[in-house]
């Protein structure tokens, strides 16, 4: 080990939603000074307004803490924060990979959750250093003791000596800094060998082109050096290397151990993609770290504009987006009852509420989603396959010999009580369960595999209803396998409407379609005719609800005061009408399509 | 200098029992004592808002009940409300009256004091259907009254009548017009009903304890009443309005033109200067210092778009001149982008385009609040 990087440690936090990593990573940057108190915006590392209203982060912050030691050294600290959810496992793996060691902050409250221990197994395979930390402890309903056997127990690492804090009331901070330094090793690497260094994350910059967080493995890199991507097979030339402390702070080179940033007026974040190694165009490393993985969507859904919303505004705004999330990306659809949009693919159900999300708030644009779909493997009688993610594009059935859907591993962990309801929300959703194991007397860990189709429809929904919030689930893609799939259709006013259409399995097919049909019927506002809704598997009708036609649409009377009344009436009704889209003679109001995708508990 | 045509409206807000559809403002349980305070503050409103710059050419009873009222308070009332305005001599005087409500002695006293059009509230000609709706009279009542009326000297008496009503059958509908139509009033108004908030009809219909007749059943209602009202020589000149010749109500044709009307009374509204007023809706506070509850200016916007919902009621419709004399520009450049959705109407037949002027046709009547919403 080299002399500067005995004072060098690189690391991350890993933490179920809600148990307080951007917290603590918050009063990590305090307590070392890096943002004066009154920067600080609540959460510093969450920097868009989105993650820090629902608490959860999306997009990795890097930054780079100094750290006066009660040894008497000062040690520079790298905290790369991770993004704490499902979707952005591959992103969680590369992050850690970066690092050396890992804080495991446990809530003292609620224990050990299945996202947890995800992010665990996925630091053991980095072969990282654990160091547990117990968080809330303020709180009157802590249980430290037993939340520290249930660490050693689950997690079979020792916890005995964990920092018992409180990230909130600034509480044993300095245990937590003083516990990294003591259990997480120093970095290890030759600067004098040749450039590897690994991308693990990246943002766009308007005037640097993209900015890549980068961990150097073994030798240097500065300004003005050729650099190789060796899986985007891209090479560029460096303009800037430095450190983000947290703003980015240039500086002469990046050495073997480091964490920093380099820009190399790369125009696209797809050509930077997580997970690819840096080196140099001259005396090139032979191999590439490890690990790497494409971007693969799971989920697809379309995006349109709605009424009044120009197919321009949302082109740009989709455009923006990809340049800084190089797991998103879309294609131009075209759809029968809503025109010309967007086909997009998303790593999960989340990563696709996150962009919708960022549309409509930070874009102010006004759109309509779809029913998300998985990608389906259609296997033609011709022996051809197709990969479908599309209800609209199944081929005609005659040519089709079987479909296969995508079956994830699903991993849930419940308290005791809620046990029961969730192995039938489970099975209910097709689920198959392998095994169940008692991770403490009081939870439990249920081993599922599962149909993705049934876990993005609405089982996050039904499992946080099911155990009022206790639940937890980690999933990740297994295998196609073979199903009985059908596509089921949606008819108003007898035609068939096809953003409406999904593919479901045979089993699922009337109750979905009964569900559909009925919750179409409480938003479709009265017509002057009757409009029959009907759901359908090709000809067959699976079940049928009717919109009554409205009592009148004429106002009886008005004279005098009335003027002012009926006319506000007709205002409102233009105001509603505004909001609708026309499907031959139906209109549908925008919220149908969320309507039907909404978990009911009552169905 | 030409004098602005003016119409007089006003409100006597007391009834013997509240009808179970109705959402007007109007108290029960109130005696003579009331109704006099009542006027002397309407005659303090009148002395108010008295002006010598208009002609008034309409003034309107309404209610509420108007014959509930004494004939000495009927007299204060009209006679200050002639001293205080220029009147045209063809001045028409409506009152509203409910049957049972009138003898002998009230016509002859109405008559003496310049009323010369009735309208009656009649509603129906059915007791089952008058008692469901909450009236205190009988189809008898009904026609004693309208004899009595005729009797006392009035050419010109309206009828209100009411279809769709909860328990009626189209050949009870029917009926009842063909019992109007042997009176022969010179006018027949027929409105569908309408549930109103806070009304007993509307509180039941909420519970489920009231059952409409449906949609289609209301329709047939609707064309019923014109095939039948036109054989018998009435004419529809407003989509719920009928008359025989030139019996059209000139009252309120001033809505429908958007001419302007003072309002006088609790609850009664004002269109006068291109600003619509409000008064307050409850007794006390109408018998405040400040009799207005609000008033508004009308935007260019609120004029061109009430010119064509109120104009469009009318059979006529409205006349594209008209428009642009009023609003100095064109409807159909006012219109812009949405002159294709008045090409589609008028290809679907919703709307009929002749002589300069754009009119429902039949079948625009009956879905006329989401067409109107496209051309306002």
């Amino acid at each position: 080990m080299k002399d500067y990087q005995k004072y060098i440690r690189n690391f991350s936090i890993i933490a179920h939603i809600d148990h307080g990593k951007s917290t603590l990573a918050d009063r990590l940057l305090q307590y070392t000074g890096t943002v004066k108190e009154r920067d600080m915006k609540s959460q510093f590392l969450d920097n868009m307004d989105l993650e820090r209203e629902r608490g959860i982060t999306i997009k990795l912050q890097t930054t780079r803490l100094s750290y006066k030691a009660k040894d008497g050294h000062t040690y520079i600290l790298n905290l790369i924060d991770t993004p704490g959810h499902v979707d952005f496992t591959y992103e969680v793996s590369r992050s850690l990979a970066a690092c050396e060691g890992a804080i495991l902050i446990v809530d003292a409250t609620q224990g050990v959750e299945a996202q947890t221990l995800a992010n665990v197994y996925l630091a053991l395979n980095e072969n990282l250093e654990i160091v547990p930390v117990l968080n809330k402890i303020d709180l009157p309903s802590a249980r430290p003791d037993e939340i520290k056997k249930e660490v050693e127990d689950i997690i079979g690492i020792d916890a005995h000596e964990a920092p018992l804090i409180s990230a909130k009331e600034g509480l044993g901070i300095e245990d937590v800094l003083e516990e990294i330094i003591k259990k997480i090793p120093a970095p290890k690497g030759d600067e004098d060998e040749k450039l590897k260094a690994l991308i693990f994350d990246s943002t766009y910059d308007n005037y640097k082109g993209v900015v890549t967080y980068v961990r150097i493995f073994q030798g240097t890199v500065k300004p003005g050096d050729e650099i190789h991507l060796m899986n985007s097979k891209k090479t560029f030339e460096v303009t800037e290397v430095g450190f983000h402390v947290p703003y980015p702070k240039p500086s002469l080179e990046l050495k073997a151990g480091a964490v920093g940033y380099i820009c190399a007026s790369i125009k696209q974040v797809k050509d930077a993609r997580v997970g690819d190694t840096i080196t140099h165009v001259e005396n090139p490393t032979d191999t590439p770290l490890p690990g790497y993985k494409k971007a693969q969507s799971m989920v697809y859904c379309g995006i349109y504009p709605s009424e009044g919303e120009k197919y321009e505004n949302i082109k740009d705004a989709l455009e923006k987006l990809q340049v800084n999330d190089a797991a998103f990306n879309f294609e131009p659809e075209t759809s029968q009852a809503l025109g010309f949009g967007f086909r997009c693919g998303f790593l999960g159900l989340l990563h696709m509420e996150i962009i919708v999300e960022r549309l409509e708030r930070e874009y102010d644009l006004g759109i309509i989603t779809t029913s998300p779909s998985v990608i389906y493997k259609v296997v033609m009688v011709d022996g051809k396959e197709e990969m479908i993610q599309n209800p609209s594009n199944l081929p005609d059935l005659t040519k089709i010999d079987h479909i296969e859907e995508p079956i994830v591993k699903a991993d849930i962990i419940v308290p005791k009580d809620y046990v029961g309801s969730i192995m039938e929300i489970c099975q209910d959703r097709r689920g198959r369960m392998l095994h169940m194991e008692y991770v403490t007397p009081q939870r439990v860990l249920l081993h599922y595999e599962m149909p993705l189709n049934e876990v993005i429809y609405d089982f996050f929904d039904a499992l946080k209803s099911k155990t009022r919030g206790y639940g937890s689930l980690d999933y990740e893609f297994l295998r196609y396998e073979k199903s009985h799939l059908v596509k089921l259709d949606i008819l108003l006013n007898k035609e068939l409407v096809d953003a409406f259409s999904m593919i479901v399995h045979e089993s699922k097919a009337y109750q979905r379609g009964r569900f559909v049909a009925e919750k179409l019927k409480e938003v479709i506002p009265m017509h002057q005719f009757e409009i029959p809704i009907q759901a359908a598997i090709g000809q067959k009708v699976i079940a049928r609800e009717t919109v009554k036609a409205y009592r009148k649409d004429v106002i009886a009377k008005c004279y005098g005061g009335d003027i002012s009344r009926k006319k506000k009436l007709l205002e409102k009704q233009k105001e509603g009408k505004k909001r609708m889209r026309q499907f031959g003679s139906v209109e549908v109001p925008q919220e149908a399509f969320t309507a039907v995708l909404k978990y009911d508990e009552n169905k | 200098m030409k004098t602005n045509r003016l119409g007089l409206y006003a409100h006597i807000p007391f009834c013997e029992r509240k009808c179970n559809y109705c959402d007007f403002v109007s108290f029960t349980g109130k005696d003579e004592k009331d109704f006099k305070k009542y006027i002397d503050e309407l005659l303090k409103e009148i002395k108010d808002r008295g002006s010598e710059d208009y002609h008034v050419d309409s003034l309107y009873i309404g209610g509420g009940t108007p014959s509930i009222l004494p004939s000495n308070l009927m007299e204060r009332l009209l006679r200050k409300a002639y001293d205080s305005f220029k009147l045209t001599k063809d001045l028409e005087v409506t009152i509203e009256v409910n049957p049972a409500t009138v003898d002998k002695e009230k016509l002859n006293s109405y008559r003496s004091l310049g009323i010369n059009r009735i309208s009656m509230g009649v509603q129906s000609f059915d007791d089952t259907i008058l008692k469901k709706l909450g009236r205190i009279h009988s189809k008898k009542d009904v026609t004693d009254s309208y004899n009595l009326i005729r009797k006392a000297g009035f050419n010109n008496v309206s009828m209100d009548l009411m279809y769709a009503v909860p328990g009626q059958s189209e050949a009870l509908w029917e009926e009842s017009l063909k019992e109007a139509v042997l009176l022969e009033p010179e006018h027949i108004s027929c409105y569908s009903l309408s549930l109103e908030e806070g009304t007993d009809f509307y509180d039941s219909f909420n519970k489920g304890t009231l059952k409409l007749p449906s949609y289609d059943e209301d329709v047939k209602m609707y064309l019923i009443t014109g095939e039948l009202l036109s054989k018998a020589g009435y004419h529809r000149y407003e989509i719920s309005n009928y008359c025989k010749g030139g019996y059209a109500s000139r009252h309120n044709l001033k809505y429908w033109n958007m001419e302007e009307y003072l309002g006088l009374g609790v609850s009664a509204h004002s269109f006068i200067n291109g600003v619509r007023i409000e008064n307050h809706h409850t007794l006390n506070e109408y018998y405040g210092r400040e009799k207005v509850k609000s008033t508004h200016k009308n935007t260019e916007y609120d004029n061109i778009s009430e010119f064509i919902f109120m104009g469009l009621r009318k059979t006529e419709g409205i006349s594209l001149k008209d428009f642009e004399d009023r609003f100095s520009i064109p409807y159909k450049v006012y219109l812009k982008d949405r002159q294709d959705i008045l090409k589609a109407l008028i290809d679907q037949g919703f709307i009929l385009e002749e002589e300069g002027r754009i009119k429902y046709t039949l079948k625009g009547i009956l879905g006329s609040n989401r067409i109107t919403i496209d051309l306002m």
